[in-house]
């Protein structure tokens, strides 16, 4: 069953349609790419789907029940939670409020403090630096916390978009086998990514974007070895 | 005579710094000067005044009835001025304009209901303690001890409490906070209503120090806490603290020491001087302070 469901969703900025009409579904349990060149709407579609931007048409389900309308903390407590481009985190704030705040919603104390051992665990940096300001953190460090924020929100469904943008490679490896832990432990993931090949290789599924809309998509391993992706991964014309 | 005129000058001070915090507060999730501050502090020591003397409160119970009016006025002014312009395709300058005319609209009402005369604050705090080197009266301590036991607390309440991170979090970065779940419409409410509050009770200790009140008391007031607003850096909690004392002591020793007359224009004169050398504010961190 699909967890996360576009149908015909027509987005725009102003008068430009960032978004013409995408469809597509990520079913329990996997990992899902969207892959694509810069501008090709990727992020549009991540903001659409997390209430950010209001779509002009179509309709985005989430277990079934369409979340149009809704506010992002809405969709928050819904269960589904979405690690933004470029980090954001809280510079003023240190490590562990930035984590604190990921479990914003969560109520069970103890629970909470299991699951923040668990990221202290998986990422001893981040309990290094836990009273640092997140503003001091570099880049890789950011995105561990970016991501180890979402996790604190236990989401049924988490959204990456581009996590490895502007990492050095060997903190993308990290972020990608993280991402493939995430989803072992069940959590289903809609990953956005420009890193196609590493992209690719974790998911499960994949759909290809240019210019607002999807080109291609079929399982990870067939359009990994099409050769027409890198040309539309580019954004070029087939 | 300069211990004397420091202890003036910090208790004037932390006045001022509570009213600039209400300002920082504001700017910080909004993103907006909020030019009603100066009417809040004026109803404030308002309800204060009639809360002493038509009801008979005692002082104490009296601020915080005055802070609990000042909430309620907050929350009016959310919902009715500012909340309608939000996410609405209007200028940037919208919301400011509005808080501009619930200010005049607060002042003419009190002119209205209250009239224009001055009027004294009643108070049983008229001893006056000598310390040697400086004398310091009742009321300056009641003044400065409040003023300095609610920034106390504020500061707890926005750095161990739940509620208050996402003060702090959305002040930051309002799309990020709701990303991680946090309800900012209502944060934002429960700001407004707290810096109402602050002012509320600021008008309350205005009306004590100064023992008068009356509708335009809060424009000069408003204006010198935006002078510590800008002075400590925008949206910056600690730096309203800092320059609210600063400007405090700098107004009564430029007073204590032959310029009395240019009272206000070592305030607004300070401003000017630091925006010259810097224009982020005495005490901007990086990212949001210093956005103009």
């Amino acid at each position: 069953m699909a967890l996360l469901e576009l149908k015909n969703v027509v987005a725009s900025y102003g008068n430009i349609n960032a978004l013409k009409g995408i469809s597509l579904s990520v079913p329990e349990g996997k990992i899902v790419t969207l892959i694509g060149a810069n501008g090709a709407g990727k992020s549009t579609t991540m903001r659409t789907i997390m209430g950010l931007m209001k779509p002009k048409e179509g309709d985005v389900l989430f277990k079934g029940k369409s979340i149009v309308g809704m506010y992002p903390n809405e969709i928050v407590s819904h269960g589904m939670v979405l690690v933004p481009e470029g980090r954001q985190i809280l510079q003023n704030m240190t490590v562990l409020e930035n984590l604190q705040m990921g479990a914003y919603q969560r109520r069970d104390k103890a629970e909470m403090a299991k699951d923040m051992k668990h990221i202290f665990e998986r990422f001893p940096r981040l309990k290094e630096r836990q009273n640092q300001y997140g503003g001091t953190l570099s880049g890789g460090e950011q995105q561990m916390l970016a991501i180890g924020r979402a996790m604190m929100a236990r989401p049924e469904m988490l959204l990456l978009d581009e996590p490895s943008m502007g990492l050095a490679p060997l903190f993308i490896q990290e972020i990608f086998d993280v991402i493939e832990e995430i989803n072992k432990a069940g959590t289903t993931v809609f990953l956005v990514e420009q890193n196609a090949r590493k992209a690719l290789r974790i998911a499960d599924y994949a759909y290809v974007m240019e210019t607002g809309k999807i080109v291609m998509q079929g399982p990870a391993a067939e359009i990994a070895s099409d050769p027409n992706v890198m040309a539309a991964y580019l954004g070029g014309r087939k | 005579m300069f211990f004397q005129q420091l202890v003036n000058g910090l208790t004037l001070g932390s006045v001022y710094a509570v009213i600039a915090i209400g300002y920082t507060l504001v700017f910080g999730v909004l993103n907006i000067v909020n030019m009603a501050h100066g009417g809040i502090i004026m109803m404030g020591a308002y309800i204060g005044l009639l809360l002493v003397t038509v009801a008979g409160w005692g002082l104490f119970p009296a601020l915080i009835g005055a802070m609990v009016g000042g909430a309620i006025l907050g929350y009016l002014l959310e919902v009715l001025a500012l909340r309608p312009l939000r996410g609405k395709k209007v200028t940037h300058l919208a919301p400011l304009i509005s808080t501009i005319g619930v200010s005049i609209f607060l002042e003419s009402a009190a002119l209205l209901v209250f009239g224009p005369q001055t009027r004294a604050f009643p108070t049983d705090y008229n001893q006056l303690m000598d310390f040697g080197l400086f004398k310091i009266s009742e009321i300056q301590i009641i003044s400065m001890g409040t003023a300095v036991v609610l920034m106390v607390l504020l500061t707890l309440l926005l750095n161990k409490t739940r509620i208050g991170k996402a003060v702090r979090a959305t002040a930051e970065n309002i799309e990020t906070a709701s990303l991680l779940g946090i309800h900012t419409r209502r944060i934002i409410t429960f700001t407004v209503m707290l810096a109402s509050a602050l002012g509320a009770a600021a008008g309350v200790l205005i009306a004590l120090s100064f023992n008068a009140i009356e509708p335009t008391m809060g424009t000069s007031m408003g204006f010198k806490g935006l002078a510590v607003l800008i002075m400590g850096g925008l949206g910056n909690v600690g730096g309203a603290m800092a320059g609210g004392f600063i400007l405090g002591v700098a107004e009564v020793f430029s007073v204590a020491y032959g310029a009395s007359s240019f009272r206000d224009a070592v305030a607004f004169g300070l401003i000017i001087l630091i925006l010259f050398i810097r224009p982020q504010g005495l005490f901007a961190k990086a990212g949001k302070g210093g956005r103009p």
